[in-house]
């Protein structure tokens, strides 16, 4: 549980800095409509940016290389599975199937976040959610089999997410 | 040079990804390549880009645009996908041979 002030200050530095990236003006009058304009917005939706009992822990900046790691190892899964797909198109060698797999991962975050992670992949596609069991439709399916299925798609993606968010 | 590496890569899988809304057969597998080639190029062009451009403002603008297209690309094709799947249409499935 944070203080409000520290989660107000926090949205309102993410606001400003997307200003700046965005406007690339350093000019005083820029620079306060800038200020006044991330103060009002954050001031409105700082309760939802940062939620009560998430957002900042004590090992925020572990968090964060984790996720930048994350981004890395997902872009690279991202260009073998195209790959992949690329040589589908091209033979027609397909065979789909809907598959349910169950994950480890309790979070609300974490399991957005490894839904994504595996909509993103292509060659298969997050279709619904239960509880923590995942509808997936899969491209190629090598296996209808339960656990098997599950260890080929998630793969490494709930190993990193674990580390992050168990 | 690597910069035109990136995009004749990025092309290259938007190509195939378009050819695949044509060749496949129903709404799923077509999400498939539609979808994520796409992503896959568009990531490649971006990066393309930012080599190209070297480090300045503009490429950190192209950095914000590939963090918005990471984030919504599988939200969208999860939404078609999901109300696909609640109107009840079947996957297309191989035919299995007895």
């Amino acid at each position: 549980m944070y203080k409000k002030s520290v989660r107000l200050v926090l949205t309102f530095f993410v606001l400003m800095s997307f200003w700046l990236v965005l406007s690339q003006n350093l000019q005083p009058a820029s620079l306060l409509i800038g200020a006044l304009f991330s103060l009002l917005a954050a001031l409105l939706s700082f309760d939802f940016f940062i939620k009560p009992d998430e957002g900042m822990h004590s090992k925020a900046i572990r968090t964060i290389w984790l996720l930048l790691i994350y981004v890395f190892i997902l872009i690279y899964e991202m260009f073998l599975a195209s790959i992949d797909v690329v040589y589908r198109v091209i033979t027609m060698d397909i065979n789909p199937e809907v598959v349910m797999i169950k994950t480890d991962i309790k979070s609300d975050l974490g399991i957005v976040l490894l839904a994504n992670s595996i909509t993103l992949t292509p060659g298969t596609i997050t279709i619904d959610i239960e509880g923590d069991h995942l509808y997936v439709h899969w491209l190629y399916a090598r296996t209808t089999h339960f656990g098997h299925a599950a260890e080929l798609i998630k793969g490494r993606f709930e190993y990193w997410l674990g580390r992050i968010f168990i | 040079m690597i910069a035109y590496l990136f995009i004749f890569l990025g092309l290259v899988f938007i190509f195939f990804g378009t050819l695949g809304i044509i060749r496949f057969p129903d709404i799923y597998t077509r999400l498939q390549t539609s979808s994520k080639c796409d992503a896959a190029g568009a990531i490649a062009l971006l990066v393309g880009l930012i080599v190209r451009e070297g480090l300045d403002s503009l490429s950190l603008k192209i950095l914000i645009i590939l963090v918005f297209l990471l984030l919504t690309n599988p939200v969208a094709s999860h939404a078609i996908a999901r109300s696909a799947a609640i109107r009840g249409i079947k996957p297309w499935r191989k035919k299995k041979k007895c």
